[in-house]
């Protein structure tokens, strides 16, 4: 079989590649993570083929055979008569109401303890770190120091929270999902569940993830709030964007890579995403790398693409004369682009969280 | 899930026998077999998995307890999407009547094609698979939902003639149709997919 010569459609209609997109069969997995690197030119094709299949298969990936096996030995046990449910007369219906019932009175405890902290916030230094309360499940924590203070929560994710923050937990996250609502800033290293995503809210925003680590900085009195990334993926949507009741409307937010950063603008209610303002490393690889003696320019790039996660964007054909002899090991981020853009005569620029380059060759050398 | 074709309707007719016949085993391996189907179908109708996943229960429970009286479907598959469809109507209804203002019938409600598109990692897929599902959800509703049978649960004309309750002629018009506004409003890439998809 020769896929190199497919189309997107073909693609789709694969069997095996559909058991990549659907079902992410470790077979399939390895050999189209192969493939794509090896075909670079047979992206576009790729993509298109995936994004359609996405649409289809839409929120399936969250069901995993363990909860389908749940599922049906529960209902294998309603019907053999003894029902693990505690009586048989109750209907689903009457379950949810309860569930309803229960979520009312979460969300009436939470209101209480909130209040409860502000009205005993003034008369009490002695305090450091605001207050728990177990009966209720729901802790609330202020950080009254003036140093960022580590909470770890039950599924052994970490929060470190700025000063003058405060975190609003459950002791116990739901089954479906993870989620706090936050005040102020906090930097959070999130464990890896791929069934329950974890949220952070804060007043403007909402930022969901899978694991990763990112922090998120939402203060009353800042004219903007944000939200950036230091190791994996991270979506972000403004609250009203997010789908609530009543109307199933779309969420288009941001999502942000490792030093990525989503921007909101209090005032104009726009959300934007920005480089942040000292990338990191991510690769592990030896300063030396960042070493070029009379390397193409193309080159450069691509090793500063790996060394930040950032997409550089430039036109290869009209900078494929430029060569680059420059040590830009242990500067910044924007000064190695600096650097490289006075020596090929370019200027860059930062849109949308990636970098341009505009240059116009280095042909008169 | 995507599998249509005769091996997997001639299975799903084995296991019906079989649980007709009172074995329990046969039942859950038909929910097992249909679940991911049947839930990715019913959140196309409502956005509350722990709901939709409580009436595919149901479904089961229901056909258990009926098997005797129930006529062997001549495509078990459409046969549970169907029962899905009503289960959700119903529970919907009851459900709402406390709370929420009162729902129209079940045909009231439909398809929406919404991906996460926080799920999906790389931002160039995103936007592109956004734009699909824009283009679907421009569709009317029949059509919407033919496509979506058809394409997505692996359907035959035929399957989708018995579930929709309409002739396999009109299957075939709902999905000409669809082809047809498609065609007006985007490019040509996404269409050739789209139509290959409705005719492969």
């Amino acid at each position: 079989m020769n896929y190199r010569d497919y189309t997107a459609i073909e693609f789709a209609a694969d069997p095996f590649f559909r058991s990549w997109v659907f079902d992410q069969d470790p077979d399939a997995v390895v050999f189209w993570d192969n493939w794509t690197k090896e075909h670079p030119d047979r992206r576009e094709e790729l993509d298109e083929a995936r994004a359609l299949l996405y649409v289809l298969k839409e929120n399936e990936s969250y069901v995993d055979a363990e909860q389908v096996e749940e599922r049906v030995q529960d209902m294998l046990a309603q019907v053999r008569g003894h029902t693990q449910r505690s009586q048989a007369s109750m209907t689903p219906a009457f379950y949810r109401f309860l569930g309803i019932a229960a979520s009312i009175c979460l969300i009436g405890g939470l209101g209480w303890l909130g209040y409860s902290v502000v009205s005993r916030q003034p008369d009490n230094p002695a305090r450091v770190i605001g207050m728990h309360d177990r009966n209720e499940g729901i802790v609330v924590r202020f950080n009254h120091t003036a140093d960022p203070v580590a909470i770890l929560l039950e599924d052994s994710s970490v929060v470190t929270l700025a000063p003058e923050s405060e975190l609003t937990f459950p002791e116990k996250f739901a089954r479906e999902k993870r989620e706090v609502h936050l005040k102020g800033e906090a930097f959070f290293q999130i464990s890896h569940d791929s069934d329950r995503p974890f949220l952070v809210k804060t007043k403007e925003l909402v930022t969901r993830v899978l694991g990763t680590s990112f922090t998120v900085r939402s203060f009353e009195k800042d004219p903007d709030a944000s939200v950036s990334v230091k190791t994996g993926r991270v979506s972000v949507y403004s609250k009203r964007e997010e789908r609530g009741a009543g109307s199933p409307g779309k969420v288009i937010g941001v999502i942000l890579k490792p030093n990525q950063r989503a921007l909101f603008d209090k005032q104009e209610s726009r959300l934007v995403k920005v480089i942040v303002d000292a990338p990191m490393r991510l690769t592990n690889a030896p300063a030396a790398s960042l070493v070029f003696d009379e390397a193409p320019v193309r080159n450069v790039f691509q090793t500063l693409e790996k060394e930040y996660g950032i997409e550089l964007f430039f036109n290869e054909e009209r900078l494929s004369d430029c060569q680059l002899t420059a040590n830009l090991s242990g500067l910044p981020m924007y000064e190695q682009l600096d650097l490289i853009c006075r020596i090929i005569h370019a200027k860059y620029e930062v849109v949308d969280g990636q970098v341009i380059i505009h240059g116009d060759g280095c042909k008169a050398d | 899930m995507t599998s249509g074709g005769n091996s997997s309707q001639f299975r799903d007719t084995r296991l019906w026998k079989e649980l007709v016949q009172g074995s329990d085993q046969a039942l859950a391996e038909l929910m097992r077999l249909h679940f991911k189907g049947l839930l990715n179908y019913g959140f196309k109708f409502v956005k509350d998995e722990a709901f939709v996943k409580d009436c595919i229960q149901e479904v089961f429970i229901d056909l258990w307890h009926c098997r005797e009286r129930v006529t062997e479907p001549a495509h078990v598959k459409a046969y549970l999407l169907v029962s899905l469809r009503r289960k959700i109507a119903r529970n919907r209804r009851q459900l709402n009547s406390n709370t929420l203002a009162p729902l129209s019938d079940e045909y009231a409600f439909s398809i929406e094609f919404s991906p996460e598109w926080w799920m999906i990692n790389e931002e160039t897929l995103a936007r592109k698979a956004q734009v699909i599902s824009e283009m679907l959800d421009a569709l009317p509703t029949r059509q919407r939902e033919v496509i979506y049978l058809k394409y997505y649960q692996g359907l035959s004309r035929e399957e989708i003639s018995t579930m929709l309750d309409i002739t396999p002629q009109t299957v075939s018009n709902l999905l000409q149709m669809a082809y047809g506004q498609i065609r007006k409003r985007f490019s040509p890439s996404v269409i050739n997919a789209l139509l290959f998809l409705l005719f492969y």
